[in-house]
């Protein structure tokens, strides 16, 4: 919640461009991704961490449907925040009077939803791997969403970040501001969704066949 | 009724390290305990039967299923593992009720079987408000036992489940124990307070080294154990003359009179023989007794001749 506050401290009345690059680079391109990491990422982590996994897995479900189940629930989790933070982002574009608030909050807020569902996922595979899974994160965000992302050929479908521009791109003063066409966004959501799908297999996958022991765990 | 766990040339290495060593044996219905110093091997053969670990090699099963990612079979399983780590922010209700619905019970149901767990294992009402976090080591067991039971399994596996808790918290526990084992539960429970499982439990499992050293029920075991002797103290008026007595009628491995005096420690050759003939040579004797104790029937005893 400190998002909005800060946005509203620090944005001037009426200056669309810093609303923009708030919301744009900052929040849709920053925070979002990294609180995604943070809370899934922790999902199984901290059980293992906190030793109470055996709790978990003893149950009679399978591996893989505990897996998604906790991720349904750490998603439920982002989009409460996401919206609470979408619509407070409104509020402080209200207030400052950006003429572009209210059309550009549908967009963040969808991609918001989008962020929450494939950052979650790729956030909780990064977590099975390892215990330190914001460092994992923030290696692969700067070599796949901010290196790769950038070079100017297809590869930079590989960027998640890329299609959740495309999708804010839809919004005219964005396509200006930032010279982004918004034509592949609805590819963009396709590729979004697919590598969600993928994400939570992979992981899925992964939490059926591996062990977990705490003791072994804390010097990984 | 056949054995609840069967458990084949199993082996269990973590890295260079060997939990279990190439274990064959089978665990009976019943209560059951689990024996063995700390590194014995305990917690992994009750990991891979819970479904936490896989074998290295060979293979363990329950009620004739792999466990590992088995739902139906992990349905018949309840676990209560050694470690206390709990999620600290949750109280004992909501915890179960959570674990409760991933167990597939229904909301108010899970709610209600929880209250009653809780009653069960004899945890006070008035801690059942506070968060997990502030309870000590002893409410802590009693939740674990609880939340084991959630799913009303048939075979109840319980890792040290008399850690920190005081003598009146272990006898509710035995209680609670027994009261499952009554109602049919198969109970496997690993323990190194000797004493306590020994007044539980019908069979044992000895592990050492991630070897299993011995099986079966007290006596079972005493009979297998190789040199194992039966050993009474005799307190009488002549100690001297019922060891010449007893020695030359060659049921004797050895004696030893203590040097208080009317005390003779006795290592019985034959203990079915010794106990026919017992009577007969001690009313020849005409010796007075006035104690015997049987040093040699404790698990304790067992124990050490088989670890030693």
């Amino acid at each position: 919640m400190a998002n909005p506050l800060l946005a509203w401290l620090s944005l001037p009345d009426g200056e669309s461009t810093g609303f923009l690059h708030w919301n744009v680079h900052l929040y849709v391109g920053l925070l979002m991704p990294l609180y995604c990491l943070v809370v899934c990422g922790a999902m199984i982590r901290d059980e293992v961490q906190d030793d109470t996994l055996a709790f978990l897995v003893t149950r009679p479900l399978t591996r893989a449907r505990l897996y998604l189940g906790k991720y349904v629930c750490q998603l439920a989790w982002l989009q409460f925040v996401f919206l609470v933070n979408g619509l407070l982002l409104l509020g402080v574009g209200l207030l400052r009077d950006i003429p572009e608030a209210p059309s550009l909050a549908g967009r963040v807020l969808l991609a918001g939803v989008l962020a929450a569902l494939v950052y979650g996922a790729l956030g909780g595979v990064f977590g099975l791997l390892t215990r330190r899974y914001i460092v994992l994160g923030l290696v692969y965000g700067f070599i796949v969403e901010v290196g790769i992302g950038h070079i100017p050929t297809n590869i930079n479908s590989l960027s998640m970040l890329r299609h959740l521009q495309d999708l804010l791109a839809g919004h005219p003063a964005v396509r200006d501001r930032y010279e982004w066409s918004a034509d592949g966004s609805g590819t963009g959501v396709l590729i979004l969704l697919g590598t969600t799908v993928a994400a939570l297999v992979l992981g899925a996958v992964l939490f059926t066949w591996r062990e977990f022991h705490a003791s072994h765990e804390a010097l990984k | 009724m056949s054995a609840i766990v069967q458990v084949r040339e199993l082996s269990r290495w973590y890295g260079i390290v060997m939990g279990l060593n190439h274990v064959s044996f089978e665990i009976g219905p019943g209560l059951v305990g689990l024996v063995g110093p700390n590194g014995a091997g305990k917690s992994t053969l009750i990991q891979i039967i819970t479904g936490q670990f896989r074998p290295s090699s060979g293979t363990l099963t329950v009620f004739g299923e792999v466990p590992w990612n088995n739902p139906r079979l992990l349905r018949r399983i309840g676990y209560c593992p050694e470690r206390e780590s709990l999620p600290r922010d949750l109280g004992p209700v909501d915890w179960l009720h959570g674990l409760g619905r991933l167990s597939g019970l229904r909301g108010t149901e899970a709610r209600a079987r929880a209250e009653r767990l809780l009653a069960k294992v004899r945890l006070p009402r008035e801690h059942w408000a506070k968060r997990l976090s502030q309870y000590s080591k002893g409410m802590r067991q009693r939740v674990k036992l609880a939340q084991a039971l959630l799913h009303d399994p048939e075979f109840l596996v319980l890792d040290e489940p008399m850690n920190g808790l005081d003598p009146l918290g272990r006898q509710e526990m035995a209680h609670v124990l027994k009261e499952l084992a009554a109602g049919g539960t198969h109970i496997l429970i690993s323990s190194h307070i000797l004493a306590e499982l020994e007044a539980l439990c019908r069979e044992f499992v000895i592990l050492n080294w991630g070897r299993v050293l011995a099986s079966g029920t007290r006596d079972t075991l005493r009979t297998d154990v190789q040199g194992w002797s039966e050993q009474l103290q005799v307190r009488c008026d002549q100690p001297e003359k019922l060891a010449r007595v007893l020695f030359d009628a060659g049921v004797l491995r050895g004696f030893q009179l203590a040097p208080e005096g009317d005390w003779l420690h006795l290592e019985v050759r034959d203990p079915e023989v010794f106990y026919q003939r017992w009577l007969e040579l001690l009313l020849a004797s005409g010796v007075v007794v006035g104690e015997i104790r049987s040093e040699s029937r404790s698990l304790r005893q067992i124990f050490d001749k088989v670890t030693a």
